[in-house]
């Protein structure tokens, strides 16, 4: 049994989990504070993947494992974005969520997975700014 | 909160990770890269602005923590002079490492060149950009 457990869908209908054992979400919680708990944790996720602005799908260097990578624009000012960024597992049925944190960069730092040619983005909201 | 004590802080990171005891911890999965006091302070966010790490700023300023995404395939492959550190956390036992005490103690002067490398670089691009300032507001 979960320590942590829920279950949402994203923008595309796909069935995601999170099943955080108690170190997990401990050790998720001592470095995101903005997780709070398990119903803002869960509204972070849900908020980042069922209304994206952007989506990328690919494995990350040195690893086999395909993963979603969903970013949602919180608010912008100036050349600052805030964002949540939701990291998605798709080795296993339903997928299962890895990471969520929220963050603030330069608009031009928030996606990092633009470094690495095996992410494609999937989906995009034209009225981002991500 | 005053840009002006952030960067004074920022230039003496080194000290700060000192008298704070800041740890780190690497998620293998993830591949990210934590080195800051072990619970960070509800107050505290992160915030980017340069393209390989980001640092972890409360709202008066003080500075909690570092985290880099993308750790060992970006940050550490470009640094090869801390490839040791690298090899330290491919060690880690599980997926939300933390090193062990000879970890810590044999990654000591990486970490003190983590500190120097972000110290300068964020201070010359404050310099450079000061529009910088406004994610501190």
């Amino acid at each position: 049994m979960s320590y942590y457990q829920d279950s949402f869908e994203d923008y595309g209908r796909r069935k995601i989990q999170v099943n955080w054992s108690e170190k997990l979400w401990a050790e998720h919680l001592k470095k995101h504070s903005e997780l709070s708990n398990f119903s803002v944790a869960s509204g972070l996720i849900r908020q980042a993947i069922s209304n994206p602005s952007l989506v990328l799908q690919g494995a990350r260097q040195g690893t086999k494992e395909l993963a979603l990578v969903y970013y949602k624009e919180i608010s912008r000012d100036q050349d600052f974005i805030k964002y949540i960024k939701v990291v998605v597992g798709c080795s296993a049925n339903p997928h299962y969520v890895k990471s969520v944190w929220s963050k603030e960069a330069l608009h031009y730092l928030v996606v990092q997975e633009k470094r690495y040619p095996q992410f494609k983005e999937i989906w995009k909201d034209p009225n981002s700014y991500i | 909160m005053e840009g002006s004590k952030f960067l004074h802080l920022i230039a003496d990171i080194k000290g700060i990770a000192k008298r704070d005891s800041w740890e780190v911890q690497y998620n293998k999965e993830l591949d990210t890269f934590y080195w800051s006091r072990n619970k960070i302070s509800k107050d505290a966010k992160l915030k980017q602005f340069l393209e390989d790490f980001s640092l972890y700023i409360t709202s008066v300023g003080n500075i909690e923590g570092v985290f880099i995404e993308y750790a060992l395939t970006n940050y550490f492959s470009h640094h090869k002079e801390l490839g040791p550190l690298g090899e330290i956390l491919v060690e880690t036992r599980d997926s939300t490492g933390v090193l062990s005490e000879v970890q810590e103690t044999n990654a000591k002067p990486y970490l003190d060149d983590i500190a120097d490398k972000i110290g300068s670089e964020t201070l010359k691009a404050f310099i450079k950009n000061p529009k910088l300032n406004e994610v501190l507001k």
